[in-house]
């Protein structure tokens, strides 16, 4: 174990630092995925030692999933589908003048969830995968239901349009092939709709592009540098002061992670919400919160450093990466799956150290940029949205090689415009549109489990715990927009009785 | 960079495929659409068999390897059904395609497809978790007999390996329900969580799941090499199979001439060490049908699903 881990942090350092970079670099470009790279670079990885190929791949899924804050803070577009929470509070930060430290944070919080994660993974991989593998249908369908109901807790204040704006979300979900039955439903007969509106193109437009649009509107001001390099901004302050937030997002995203087929877009929705329903200063998020850039960005690194759990113990990949991951252990004859610890310890090891390096490296190249990136909030956007738009288009075309999806992604660039001009938040739309397809096919597969009865739901005792912290959730919202209602009110009558 | 090269030779491609003229075939790229996502069986075949094709010198052009994932294989069959009938548009897909045809889920029959070569198969085996009462196949359908839709096979709801399920069930009597689950290594975990009673899965989970699986029945022709005291299902008295046939196809109407050359090639490239390689270390086997066996065996293949596609499609869950 030892000499795995003195190989990676000299001999794989190359491998490790250049998985990384590329991950950030194609993680902060909207429209480049991480996923998309992976599969590129994995023909590449051929020739390579399987050992070495496993750390340039895993360093560029770290790597990309960092990156994504980039442009989610200082664009407000997310650069990844995990950095999509990010967006909120990391913007408003850095349009306040303070980029560098809404990079800061989010590279720290990042470093933080991965490091836990890490140590989660090199440690309790073989019980936490046994315990993973005991979440059926119905118990993911309950957990699914509690970040759904959290949608409440993120449009409080708008209550309305945030429901709107999330039916709207799940309706969308719903063309194309039934998850259970395999029949292709809700298509009107358009073949091309067979595989549904899928997930890129449809953030592509509606959260990059229609945010194009929006920033061309208003191309003639311009923020207004200070003078200098700002550096990363890491206080010790901003660490101390959110310990809790940071450690519970990161148990959140490692826990959410491993949990198969459930990725770290889900884990920073569900950190960021409960860290929204928990805080004491709820109003704050959507404004520049730290605790939002922190929830999101700790939860996502840990998520995905999680979602190698259920990889090494098992050979299950629980989202599309992994599943290329696990694609190279073959290419690379590493027999992954539930032997790969007995069999080939020195690969799972490789793994675990590989995650160590990569997320060092990943603190490493961000700290040296964030300056240089910083400066990109006073760059002229003439110069940074075009290419953007090119890379939306690419990044579109190349879920199916088709360009339906060009035309999907440019209907949710109007779509999202106008929600923007109408002020139906996106978030709620986002989250529904993530979550609902997991919460039906997993509900419908505990009825096919379970012989049509409900009843498991509230006798698997995860499944009763799950609802009882959703249906809490829910009153806990509700009772808040009533006692900010009537406080509204209260102030009102007061200032009309002194008028 | 190779991304924006794909993408755009991608669409090169696709678009001078209506332009072209009668010459010596093939004088410019050929375009292999992989209908399934990047890192699994089909990608990593039709990339083995690129590497060798480009290395060796097998084809005069361009090989491009191109993933257009969806709807369980339909959208990148669509695009090569779409494509000029001249060889320069192909598919490489296994019998995906027939399942989605079989219960008419696409309006396309594999009769709208030429069949080029079919280049290798893996094939399945039936597996309980280890401490599962069932220690053979008799047990298993014995009970199921005993107990219609009692026992659950987690799979997939018209999914490729739902039909030899469903062939299973018809010529015992017996009847269990399918559970919508996904890929084999989704399986693995149903049946180690102990959501599911029986899977179908792929030679590699022989000796993975060695310690978690129990393997009851090989779905073979003859007995696996690598496990030969798992009896088959035809010993035991169910003329079953299940393998997967990677097949490469041209929309129909394509020109015969233009079908070897490209079936030369893939057979050559198939042959090579590389690829021989690659098939070996996946668990799959080389099998090179071309010309009239092939048609016979997509024929008898294809019907093999049509015969069960009630049984499949009576299987949905009726909430």
């Amino acid at each position: 174990m030892l000499d795995v881990y003195a190989h990676v942090f000299t001999a794989g350092l190359y491998w490790v630092f250049l998985g990384a970079g590329i991950g950030i670099l194609v993680g902060s470009i909207p429209g480049l995925s991480g996923a998309m790279i992976i599969a590129l670079a994995l023909p590449t990885t051929y020739f390579m030692d399987g050992g070495d190929a496993l750390l340039f791949l895993i360093s560029i899924y770290i790597g990309a999933t960092t990156g994504g804050l980039i442009s989610a803070t200082l664009m407000r577009m997310p650069g990844t589908e995990a950095a999509i929470m990010t967006t909120l509070d990391g913007y408003p930060m850095a349009a306040r003048g303070e980029p560098a430290r809404a990079l800061g944070i989010g590279v720290a919080a990042s470093f933080v969830g991965g490091m836990v994660a890490w140590a989660i993974l090199a440690l309790f991989s073989p019980p936490l995968s046994l315990i993973a593998v005991r979440f059926g249908p119905y118990e993911i369908f309950a957990m699914t239901v509690v970040a759904l109901t959290l949608i409440a807790a993120v449009s409080r204040g708008s209550l309305l349009n945030g429901l709107l704006a999330a039916a709207l979300g799940a309706l969308i979900s719903m063309p194309g092939i039934d998850p259970i039955s395999g029949t292709i439903r809700l298509t009107f007969g358009q073949n091309d709709l067979d595989s549904g509106l899928t997930l890129l193109p449809a953030i592509l437009g509606i959260l990059v592009l229609s945010q194009v649009i929006v920033d061309c509107e208003d191309l003639k001001t311009r923020l207004t540098a200070k003078a200098g390099l700002a550096f990363a901004v890491i206080k010790l302050k901003d660490i101390t002061n959110y310990a809790w937030a940071y450690v519970r997002s990161a148990l959140i995203g490692t826990w959410i992670g491993i949990l198969p087929g459930v990725g770290g877009t889900t884990a920073s929705i569900a950190a960021y919400s409960v860290a929204k329903a928990t805080s004491r200063t709820p109003e704050k998020f959507g404004h520049g919160a730290e605790e939002g850039i922190i929830a999101s960005e700790t939860a996502n690194n840990a998520g995905t450093v999680g979602a190698l759990v259920p990889l090494i113990t098992l050979g299950i990949p629980g989202s599309v990466i992994t599943a290329i991951l696990l694609g190279a252990m073959v290419i690379h004859n590493l027999n992954p799956g539930p032997l790969l610890f007995a069999e080939n310890p020195e690969i799972a090891y490789t793994v675990i150290a590989g995650s160590l390096a990569a997320n060092i490296a990943m603190l490493i190249i961000m700290l040296v940029a964030t300056p240089f990136l910083a400066k990109l909030m006073y760059v002229n956007k003439v110069y940074l949205l075009p290419p953007i738009v090119v890379f939306c288009f690419i990044g579109a075309f190349s879920v199916s090689s088709r360009f339906f999806d060009i035309g999907v992604m440019l209907a949710f660039a109007a779509l999202g415009y106008l929600m923007d001009k109408a002020r139906i938040p996106p978030g709620p739309f986002i989250i529904a549109y993530v979550l609902t397809p997991m919460a039906e096919r997993n509900l419908r597969s505990g009825l096919v489990t379970y012989d049509g009865s409900f009843m498991p739901l509230l006798t698997r005792p995860l499944c009763a715990f799950f609802l009882a912290v959703a249906v809490i959730s829910v009153v806990w919202s509700v009772w808040a927009e009533i006692k900010a209602f009537r406080a509204r009110r209260a102030a009102q009558q007061a200032s009309g009785a002194s008028a | 960079m190779r991304l924006v090269t794909t993408a755009l030779l991608g669409a090169i491609v696709g678009l001078a495929g209506t332009a072209a003229a009668h010459a010596e075939f093939p004088e410019k790229p050929i375009r292999l659409v992989i209908p399934f996502g990047a890192g699994g069986g089909s990608d990593g075949l039709a990339r083995a068999v690129q590497a060798a094709i480009e290395k060796n010198d097998l084809l005069p052009v361009p090989l491009v390897v191109v993933n257009a994932e969806g709807a369980a294989g339909t959208v990148g069959s669509r695009q090569v059904l779409d494509a000029e009938p001249d060889g320069y548009t192909i598919l490489q897909i296994h019998q995906e395609m027939f399942a989605v045809s079989a219960v008419g889920r696409v309006e396309y029959t594999p009769d709208d497809f030429e069949p080029i070569i079919q280049a290798t198969q893996g094939c399945m085996y039936l597996a309980v978790p280890v401490d599962s009462e069932f220690t053979s196949l008799e047990d298993l359908i014995a009970h199921a007999k005993e107990n219609p839709g009692a026992l659950k096979q987690a799979d997939d709801i018209g999914g490729v390996t739902h039909f030899p399920s469903a062939q299973l069930m018809r010529q015992a009597d017996a009847e269990w329900t399918i559970v919508p689950t996904g890929a084999t290594s989704a399986r693995f975990a149903a049946l180690k969580g102990g959501f599911a009673d029986m899977a179908l899965m792929s030679a590699p989970w022989l000796d993975r799941g060695k310690e978690d699986l129990r393997a009851l029945a090989s779905l073979t022709e003859e007995r696996f090499e690598a496990a030969p005291d798992l009896p088959t299902a035809k010993e035991l008295g169910y003329d079953v199979t299940s393998c997967l046939a990677r097949r490469y196809w041209a929309p129909a109407g394509t020109p015969q001439e233009n079908i070897d050359i490209l079936a030369d090639a893939i057979e050559a490239a198939v042959q090579t060490d590389e690829v021989q390689q690659y098939i070996a270390e996946s668990n799959e086997e080389t099998v090179l049908l071309r010309g009239e066996e092939l048609r016979e065996a997509v024929k008898a293949d294809y019907q093999s699903f049509v015969d069960v596609a009630d049984v499949v499609r009576g299987s949905a869950p009726k909430q």
